[in-house]
């Protein structure tokens, strides 16, 4: 049996058919996750919003209007209730954490990969220093470029989920990696291709 | 646009982030659960806009409109061509209409060498008149044709200058005429005296019928007493050598 596209499912879940908003979930929750949890920094939180977002999709399906695609429609609501999250939160809880999931991530994989401790360490302070260089960028600019960078969205699929233009997504990708860029620079790190 | 360069590492955690995830089968199972437990709630709220615009993103420069997918933008040919002349910077007018000040510049040349000629041909008039056939311009009453150019004033005003299509039909008419005289005049000659080398030369200076009237129709004779259509079988058929034969022998 054919894959039935996301427009299919939309349709099939508001005729009441359950199962196919479940088919919608799984394909998603996972793309959904990762950016809430780049976006809030804290899994609990992360799995919070997503399953927030999922349920206000499936009470507002009925009113999806179809214009754009029903995964950069879910998108949006995902980073609209991330960021609602982030401003009802107290702001000492927005630095960076000892048990901050981002880091906590890399780190595994490092230990996985059988690196040597001082290895280990440098991984650890690079690390540090990318996920404070990403959090020293605008909500703007962090989104966009986690959107496109880190989930692999397409400029177009970031447009239509942002509510702009596709060139204002280039731009700021490119303002959010300059930076970034000049964050690790201060820090020692220099990109191999200019040396 | 070439994006800066991160350290390779740096490049390759952004590109593909581990991250410790919950078990999603289950996670799946309790969101329907939920979402078919909740009643429904408008989520107009967080369906807006998210992020607020970055300052300095406001100057740059579209490149690639957005495309909604499912969603077909109204396009019309107006608004195509109004886009297309926005785009069309300064230089590209001002080109244009250096090349339209150009063109007319040349125009305004022309016309003025023309009317030039024209008073000139007026000056040479008088004996080109007497030659110049009657244009059919002329026949029907009016003035602005290159037929009446000599006979145009001479004060320095320009010399109205024929249309196109008058121009035509006084070439053709001219033409028409042209063979007419010289047909007749061959005829003349031939009629009167039997001039040899004429190559249209018929029996008494009669008049070949014209190619374009119909084969019923009566031609009209040039000369008084000839008949039309009446050449003598011999004559039309004889040779050159013959004919020439013929003139040195003393007439009967």
């Amino acid at each position: 049996m054919p894959q039935r596209t996301d427009r299919e499912l939309v349709e099939a879940a508001r005729a009441g058919d359950a199962d196919a908003f479940g088919t919608l979930v799984r394909r998603h929750q996972r793309r959904i996750y990762r950016l809430a949890t780049h976006l809030l920094r804290n899994a609990t939180e992360a799995e919070d919003v997503t399953q927030e977002t999922f349920v206000r999709a499936y009470g507002a399906i009925g009113r999806f209007d179809g214009r754009s695609e029903p995964f950069t429609w879910i998108y949006r609501i995902a980073v609209n209730l991330s960021l609602n999250a982030i401003r009802a939160r107290k702001p000492s809880k927005n630095s960076i954490t000892a048990d901050d999931p981002r880091i906590e991530g890399l780190l595994i994989e490092t230990r996985g990969s059988g690196a040597d401790p001082a290895g280990a360490s440098a991984d650890r302070q690079l690390a540090t220093s990318l996920v404070e260089g990403m959090d020293s960028l605008s909500e703007t600019l962090r989104t966009t470029l986690l959107m496109v960078t880190v989930d692999g969205l397409s400029h177009t699929e970031a447009a239509s989920a942002l509510g702009c233009p596709e060139g204002t997504v280039a731009w700021r990708v490119h303002e959010a990696r300059r930076k970034l860029r000049s964050f690790l620079e201060a820090r020692g790190y220099t990109a191999e291709e200019d040396a | 646009m070439k994006e800066p360069k991160l350290p390779a590492k740096a490049e390759a955690w952004l590109k593909d982030w581990p991250l410790a995830e919950p078990e999603w089968e289950a996670f799946a199972t309790r969101i329907v659960e939920r979402a078919k437990a909740e009643p429904p709630r408008d989520a107009d709220d967080v369906s807006g806009a998210p992020l607020p615009a970055e300052p300095g993103e406001e100057g740059y420069q579209l490149k690639t409109p957005v495309k909604l997918e499912g969603q077909k933008p109204p396009v019309s040919l107006a608004d195509l061509a109004r886009a297309s002349v926005k785009k069309k910077n300064e230089s590209a007018k001002d080109i244009a209409l250096e090349s339209l000040q150009v063109a007319s510049r040349a125009r305004e040349r022309r016309r003025s060498r023309r009317a030039c000629s024209g008073s000139q041909a007026a000056r040479e008039a008088p004996h080109t008149r007497s030659r110049r056939p009657c244009t059919a311009v002329e026949r029907l009453g009016g003035g602005a044709s290159r037929g009446a150019e000599p006979s145009a004033p001479s004060d320095g005003r320009p010399t109205p200058v024929a249309r196109p299509v008058d121009r035509l039909r006084v070439r053709r008419h001219r033409c028409r005429r042209s063979l007419d005289s010289g047909t007749q005049e061959i005829g003349a000659r031939t009629g009167r005296d039997g001039e040899p080398g004429a190559r249209h030369r018929h029996d008494g200076g009669e008049r070949r019928p014209s190619r374009r009237a119909l084969p019923s129709e009566p031609q009209a004779s040039p000369l008084p007493g000839s008949s039309p259509h009446r050449v003598p079988q011999e004559r039309r058929l004889a040779s050159p050598r013959r004919r020439a034969e013929r003139r040195s022998s003393p007439a009967p």
